[in-house]
């Protein structure tokens, strides 16, 4: 066979021989100093990192305050409340289904026949070291007003009658709820006592004779919808869901006191229904916990702009071809603004946080908001470390010191950048969950490693120990209230972190 | 071939490429970027023969073909740019060009090609923990053209031919400058605020030309006994940039990009050249390529101390090349298979201040028996640079082409 030249060559050999002279030239010829780049960079006009600067605007105040109260009837399968709190009655509904044809015939001829609901109270809540000690012990006659819809059915079996109720999807039941028209209604009382160390485990709530009256009439399979309003209750109760799987309610029937139907029916589903007894319904008022009331902020552009252009000796806003201005950007923005907790009410006496979410623009037409064109996005929480270890966290209502600091970078970005079609800074403030760690930077729950001293917001001080969990919220809400009014009415500060594309000023 | 494709991955690790013009159009891969013109170099365009391929420069003489040519090439450069006492080198690998001809006999021959006319490549990054010096920067550019060439010899003079090309022109082209922050003139106190946040300037942007789907060279080519020339002529044509700008923290968190178009007048370009046969297969050849460039060239993004605009000048190039023919017959040592080449150039860039001298020797090695060539180029020289944002740079690089020949459509002699 021919041989070509590169036949001749071993692999080995044209790979050392290639790469030697590849090295050899690289290292003497091509070579890198340390600050080669770096130069190369600065001749270029290019910057090697980008100078961040500070701009505060005083006396800022809103242009609109809207209060949206939230007033969806909503899921109670996990935490049921029933009671009366910071201007808000909650009301308890149960979806259930039932049949247990040979005991509906007993519960019928039967004339000591009743029925009673057991709701478990929620223990982990109250036996909690974070439970406020004066709030027990309470010993309430409670007037409930009981009300119900009332449907049975003989034709389907039991299994196809169930499996057509549960198909209502749980969102069109809620919707439903909005518009409760009950078949009747009859008042009842009901001890509801706890003391500390309470083993009690649940309420029992005997239902109305007229109500037992119409479950006499049952044949076949029943549909129950029962709802509890208790709007004089001068606290709020709670008690395990239905998604409990030791402590669902239960509702007990039984045609003599030996003789009840078994396995005892549980609902399938719950919910709370919220009414909202604010007297003055666009004063700036949120309430927390499980109601999701938003309080919407405009913040006129004008004072931002005039200030930016004086900052930067610019025109602003921007208006050169499509107008999107990206001479800057902006870092990090906050707000701060006035505070008075003696305005507001808790029932737990922790820091709760305040949560903040921004309007921006998306191109995701699923939120799209044909009013405004902009989606609400929540805002990323950054940790001021030194403030936080001095003063807690700035995001916080019902703790020391009289301002509230919300972090808007999202909609500080936004703003700037399409301030030309003439759009305001526009936030949402709603109630988040009571706080624990309201100085500690830590800001996730977290598994402790080695003996960690934990200062709690009531001031306590306790010792944790490894592999014990230092968690960021406490587990369940506080149906808190707080008025806005004092940090609407007064002056806000404006905080910018801006990076800018400006040629440097030499 | 393997051993070939071994070394080219040893060669690609240390592949560089020129650092100037990164905001303008980047570096001009000349003459269609082969490997076969590089190592003569760049001159050959009036070169003809039976298997020549497909000039960008002059598509007239495609017409004396006789095999069907296709043609990949790969180019590796190594830069070493300084200036005063810094220095820096950089390193990418690019594909200048793919070539297809087909002749069809008296119906003249057709030909396309995708170019890499400009190619724009650049990713480093530089932290220094004393100036707070926290960057990483990268180009990604190319001005691709489609090249579709038709060639045709002339009736009764069948020494003249006459071509003519299109350049569909494509491609995009992004600049990223990602930075850390510096806090230095803030205070202390709001300094947390910052955080590890890297902020990155993007602009990217697609290129086509403006209010017209392509720009146009024509041709006029002689094949004498000894002597062949050609001239060529490539109209002007204005190139549109559309380009979207912004600040981002992440491709998912950025502000609304600004939407802007810059539009660069490339102007006309005469080039023309002559090949002069020696006796046995020794070739001597000279080429030149001239552009008047009247309008300066928009950068790609505004923003920090860079200057807005990259100032050009009348931009030629004159090559001056040699080429020993290997011998056509496979019974032939291998030795005397081999086209041999040499060749340097003068080129004044585009830029202002900025020319370029270069040196080259190449080989045409054939693989078989069927025609089927692997060119090598080596080439090395200097780019001299009087820009004030422009450093000067020492380069060498090599250039490989994968060239197979056929004989499709032609009768059996």
């Amino acid at each position: 066979m021919k041989k070509t030249l590169f036949n001749n060559l071993k692999t080995t050999q044209l790979i050392v021989v290639t790469l030697l002279c590849s090295m050899a030239l690289t290292s003497c010829l091509f070579d890198s100093d340390d600050n080669g780049l770096e130069s190369w960079l600065s001749d270029r006009g290019l910057p090697n990192n980008y100078q961040v600067q500070t701009l505060s605007i005083d006396n800022i105040k809103p242009s609109s305050v809207e209060v949206n109260f939230d007033m969806r009837p909503k899921s109670a399968d996990v935490n049921a409340v029933l009671g009366h709190v910071s201007n808000l009655t909650h009301d308890l509904v149960f979806d259930l289904a039932y049949s247990d044809t040979s005991f509906m015939k007993k519960m019928s001829k039967s004339d000591t026949a009743g029925a009673f609901l057991i709701l478990s109270w929620l223990k982990p809540f109250y036996n909690a070291k974070q439970y406020p000690s004066d709030s027990l012990p309470f010993d309430d006659e409670l007037e409930v007003t009981v009300s119900w819809k009332l449907e049975t059915n003989n034709k389907d079996s039991y299994k196809s009658y169930f499996n057509k109720i549960t198909k209502i999807a749980d969102s069109t039941w809620y919707k439903e709820l909005k518009e409760w028209k009950s078949d009747g209604s009859a008042d009842t009382v009901v001890n509801m006592k706890r003391v500390k160390n309470d083993t009690t485990a649940a309420v029992r709530l005997d239902l109305p004779s007229a109500l037992v009256k119409e479950l006499k009439k049952v044949k076949g399979s029943a549909h129950l919808q029962l709802r509890l309003s208790a709007p004089n209750a001068p606290r709020l109760y709670r008690f395990y869901g239905d998604a409990s799987t030791s402590y669902p309610p239960s509702l007990v029937l039984y045609s003599d006191s030996t003789t009840y139907m078994k396995p005892t029916p549980t609902p399938f589903r719950m919910a709370n229904i919220v009414k909202n007894e604010e007297e003055c319904p666009e004063c700036a008022i949120l309430h927390g916990g499980g109601v999701f009331d938003s309080l919407v902020v405009e913040i006129p552009s004008e004072p931002i702009l005039e200030a930016l252009s004086e900052f930067y000796g610019d025109e602003f806003p921007f208006i050169k071809g499509d107008s999107n201005d990206v001479r800057q950007t902006v870092i990090h923005a906050q707000i701060t603004m006035a505070r008075d907790d003696s305005k507001g009410s808790n029932e737990l006496g922790l820091p709760i946080q305040i949560v903040a979410g921004s309007y921006v623009d998306s191109a995701d037409m699923r939120y799209l908001d044909t009013a405004d064109l902009r989606y609400r996005r929540m805002e990323r929480y950054r940790l001021d470390t030194a403030v936080i270890l001095s003063e807690g966290h700035q995001n916080l209502v019902f703790h020391e010191g009289d301002s509230l600091t919300l972090q808007l970078s999202y909609g500080f970005r936004d703003f700037l950048n399409k301030a030309s079609d003439g759009r305001s800074l526009k936030f949402s403030m709603r109630i988040g969950w009571p706080f624990l760690q309201e100085k500690m930077t830590v800001y996730r729950d977290t598994i402790i490693t080695k003996k960690t001293k934990v200062v709690s917001a009531k001031g306590d001080t306790t010792y944790k120990t490894k592999n014990d969990t230092l968690y960021k919220y406490f587990g369940y809400f506080d149906y808190a209230r707080y008025d806005f009014s004092t940090a609407m009415e007064n002056p806000m500060t404006v905080k910018l972190w801006l990076a800018s594309k400006r040629e440097d000023e030499k | 071939m393997k051993k070939f494709l071994l070394a080219l991955g040893v060669f690609s690790s240390f592949a560089f490429s020129s650092m100037i013009g990164l905001d303008a159009l980047g570096e001009e891969n000349v003459m269609g970027g082969t490997a076969s013109a590089a190592g003569r170099g760049f001159a050959g365009n009036a070169k003809t023969g039976d298997a020549e391929g497909l000039s960008v420069v002059n598509p007239a003489r495609l017409a004396f073909d006789a095999k069907v040519v296709f043609n990949l090439n790969f180019s590796m450069e190594l830069d070493g740019a300084r200036n005063g006492g810094s220095h820096y080198s950089h390193s990418s690998l690019s594909i200048p060009s793919f070539n297809l001809s087909f002749p069809m006999g008296s119906f003249g021959a057709m030909g396309l090609s995708l170019w890499q006319h400009y190619a724009a490549s650049f990713e480093d990054e530089y932290k220094n923990k004393e100036t707070l010096a926290n960057a990483k920067l990268e180009y990604k550019g190319s001005v691709y053209e489609l090249v579709p060439t038709y060639a045709v010899r002339l009736p009764f003079f069948r020494s003249l031919s006459l071509g003519a090309s299109a350049h569909v022109v494509m491609g995009n082209n992004s600049r990223n400058l990602t930075l850390g922050a510096n806090n230095e003139n803030i205070d202390k106190s709001d300094s947390w605020a910052t955080g590890d946040y890297i902020l990155s300037d993007y602009v990217e942007g697609a290129w086509e030309i403006k209010d017209h789907p392509a720009y146009y060279t024509g041709a006029v080519q002689y094949r004498g006994k000894n002597a062949s020339y050609f001239f060529s002529f490539t109209t002007g044509y204005t190139l549109l940039n559309t380009l979207d700008y912004n600040f981002r923290f992440s491709e998912l968190d950025t502000l609304e990009s600004t939407r802007s178009k810059r539009e660069i007048d490339v102007p006309a370009m005469l080039a023309t050249g002559i090949n002069y046969r020696l006796a046995k297969r020794h070739n001597v050849m000279v080429d030149l390529t001239w552009r008047v460039w009247d309008d300066d060239i928009e950068n790609i993004a505004g923003g920090w101390n860079m200057p807005e605009v990259t100032e050009t000048q009348t931009d030629f190039m004159v090559s001056l090349g040699y080429q020993f023919d290997g011998s056509p017959l496979f019974y032939e040592s291998y030795w005397n298979r081999i086209n041999y080449r040499a060749g340097a150039w003068y080129r004044n860039w585009y830029i202002k201040d900025v020319f370029e001298v270069g040196g080259s020797i190449g080989g045409g090695f054939p693989l078989g028996r069927k025609g089927t060539t692997i060119d090598v180029a080596f080439q090395g020289g200097k780019r001299f640079s009087d820009a004030k944002s422009e450093w000067e740079e020492m380069f060498i690089g090599l250039r490989i082409g994968l060239t197979g020949i056929a004989t499709w459509g032609q009768e059996r002699r």
